[in-house]
């Protein structure tokens, strides 16, 4: 069982969300280089940097809300990784989610959420990054 | 842009009141519906509409009871670990290949592409949303806070 789970939950959304956001921002301003051309042709190696940056620096900021809420520090090191960790997997989640619509020939899961490529598309980095967060969460010692 | 900016402002709001705030059954549901909406994204991206329409059913009713046997199997209730024992009991593999079985030869029947959609839909998407949860953490993590 892990204390102060109604915050704990939250760390697989921000690691995954925080990278996605990066990643997008990331692209925009530095990408040059395409990250895997065939799958997800606007996706970018800077962008997947930016995007790992992202998750880390997420974590960080977690880490700062997680205290000022709880008063609990979490340790330093873990929410890096965690946010590493998250940022590699959601973005492994995301361009297996692309595979899929690229081999279908659809750009959009659906339209339930405009912008966002429909529900599935904004939470397949979250699809991925959760069960390993969760493993860790549940085996490290946070605090 | 705009749009994508507008709906993150509206929905990251709600999703943290509901994952944050509200009871643990509302936490479940929101994510059986996510679970079911996503089933039924992904089915209808790999399947023709007439075997989406046809299997999104067994899909969804499989997300939702893996969703609720978690959920149960984490609250700390008298009741809950019988009924997340009968949830789990039911068997997810069982009823998908009894209607793959049932649907053989017939139009519209269960190929491999929608078995696959059918699992990945019914019970690996649930299972790592569920995760995303935090579901094990959920009673005593409220419990502490």
């Amino acid at each position: 069982m892990l204390e102060h789970g109604a915050g704990l939950v939250l760390i697989p959304l921000v690691a995954a969300f925080m990278s996605d956001a990066m990643a997008l921002f990331g692209g925009m301003m530095f990408g040059r280089t395409k990250l895997a051309p065939l799958v997800s042709p606007k996706k970018t190696r800077e962008g997947a940097v930016s995007g790992l940056v992202g998750g880390m620096a997420g974590m960080i900021l977690f880490r700062i809300f997680f205290f000022l809420c709880t008063e609990v520090p979490l340790h330093f090191g873990w929410c890096v990784l965690l946010g590493l960790v998250g940022a590699v997997l959601g973005q492994l989640g995301d361009l297996s989610f692309s595979c899929i619509k690229r081999q279908y020939g659809i750009k959009d899961y659906g339209r339930l959420l405009p912008g966002h490529g429909g529900v599935l598309d904004r939470f397949d980095s979250v699809i991925f990054a959760a069960p390993v967060i969760w493993m860790i969460v549940d085996a490290v010692t946070l605090y | 842009m705009k749009q994508r900016i507008l709906v993150a402002a509206v929905g990251i709001p709600a999703l943290l009141g509901v994952l944050c705030f509200a009871p643990d059954w509302a936490t479940a549901l929101l994510m059986a519906a996510l679970c079911v909406i996503g089933g039924h994204e992904l089915l209808a991206a790999v399947l023709p509409p007439e075997k989406t329409r046809r299997w999104w059913g067994l899909a969804a009713a499989l997300s939702v009871f893996v969703v609720a046997e978690i959920y149960f199997r984490h609250e700390p209730c008298r009741y809950a670990d019988p009924v997340a024992d009968a949830l789990a009991d039911g068997g997810a593999g069982d009823r998908v290949f009894l209607c793959m079985v049932l649907a053989y030869g017939k139009q519209g029947e269960m190929d491999f592409t929608a078995l696959c959609a059918i699992l990945m839909a019914g019970i690996a998407i649930p299972q790592r949303s569920a995760a995303c949860c935090g579901c094990g953490c959920w009673s005593m993590g409220r419990a502490w806070c």
